[in-house]
């Protein structure tokens, strides 16, 4: 059995991963080209192993024996969920946000919210609008000055549908997949930057603005409403992935975030009229949209 | 005569006349509205919901009725949220 090994850092935390399978090797590399950095000399903190026998995939951590599975489509997602909860429990020093994350400059938007909310959708989308990629699901934030840092793993949608005009691709690697899922095919989309859309490490962000996207299909017009502060920083507190670590400081740290940046709800069922109202927050950086590129993307997922 | 001990270990921010209130026990976090804002600065320096009441309906000059009815409603989800005790 030929054993492919791999050692990275995410934070400073020193991480391994150990597999039999090189299709999932290469793929596991490439799609955390942007996001890792190279090992450090320590020791690994975290090991992940990903064996395939004749008939399955088993994931261990540590060891310890954490999954199995046929399908090697969903193994990046099983491992960089494990990867995730690692940083939780190991890294005390930054707040892990649930949300996206852009920027203008050194200004940054915020877009946290649930599963569902839209999310990942908009904060690709909003890259034709040429603004910087810094994060998806996974928003980090320094204690000291609130400000984020790039955590540029894949944005990982349900569906091929890629709302980016073709500027958008020089700069960022859609790589798809298409496995079967009990009876169906199910097909997945990974954007990750590349080249000029590679932040460096050190960057940071000033949290400019927060903006909590809510999509519903059945919304007409879409909405972006000013949020009291104290119900954003409720709103904020209940999106962090760590708040049981952060114990005093957390709070604290969400209001002054919240004081600093200017709050909106956003409500819509239309992608483009979202990115709209955004920019129109934002200002504008550059940006032929095509046409088509964005037109209701979340009305036409329900018919394929 | 009722006393309302707030709980010494929650995490109180206030935001625009708004309080944002962390438990850190079971990780939740709550949100008080203007009026029970007020409710629960009163609770420090009240000794009843009776007091409570007579405060807000002079400061208010509201209806003392309404008065007494949101702030028993107030004061039950504090006592069903733990908040006071």
């Amino acid at each position: 059995m030929n054993l492919l090994s791999t050692q990275f850092e995410l934070l400073s935390l020193p991480f391994e991963l150990t597999t039999n399978d090189r299709k999932f090797f290469n793929e596991f590399i490439k799609l955390n080209s942007a996001l890792v950095s190279p090992p450090n000399g320590h020791a690994p903190v975290v090991k992940y192993s990903v064996i395939k026998n004749t008939r399955y995939f088993s994931i261990r951590e540590n060891g310890r024996f954490r999954l199995r599975t046929t399908q090697r489509w969903p193994l990046y997602i099983y491992v960089m969920m494990g990867v995730r909860d690692s940083l939780y429990l190991h890294v005390k020093d930054y707040l892990f946000l649930h949300s996206g994350a852009i920027a203008r400059g050194r200004k940054a938007l915020l877009l946290p919210g649930p599963s569902g909310s839209g999310k990942s959708t908009l904060t690709l989308a909003l890259l034709n609008y040429g603004y910087k990629y810094i994060t998806d699901e996974v928003t980090v934030i320094t204690p000291s000055s609130l400000e984020v840092m790039p955590f540029q793993r894949p944005i990982y949608l349900y569906e091929w549908l890629p709302p980016v005009s073709s500027t958008v691709k020089e700069n960022f690697c859609l790589h798809r997949c298409k496995e079967r899922w009990r009876k169906t095919i199910q097909p997945w989309q990974f954007v990750f930057p590349q080249g000029e859309a590679v932040l460096p490490k050190h960057s940071r962000f000033e949290v400019e603005w927060i903006i909590f996207p809510r999509y519903n299909e059945t919304q007409k017009g879409s909405h972006l409403r000013p949020m009291g502060k104290a119900e954003a920083v409720f709103t904020l507190m209940q999106r962090y992935w760590n708040i049981p670590s952060l114990r005093d400081w957390g709070l604290k740290a969400c209001s002054e975030m919240v004081k600093r940046a200017e709050c909106y709800r956003l409500e819509t069922g239309d992608l483009r009229e979202a990115c709209e109202l955004v920019q129109g927050l934002m200002g504008r950086v550059s940006g032929k949209v095509e046409a088509g590129v964005l037109d209701n993307i979340w009305q036409r997922k329900k018919f394929m | 005569m009722q006393r309302f001990n707030k709980r010494v270990d929650l995490l109180v921010e206030k935001i625009d006349e708004e309080i944002v209130i962390y438990d850190p026990q079971t990780h939740h976090i709550h949100h008080l509205n203007p009026m029970a804002t007020i409710v629960w600065e009163l609770c420090d320096v009240s000794q009843s919901p009776q007091e409570i009441t007579r405060e807000l309906t002079d400061t208010l000059k509201a209806d003392p009725a309404q008065v007494e009815k949101d702030v028993s409603e107030t004061l039950d989800q504090f006592h069903k949220k733990g908040l006071i005790e």
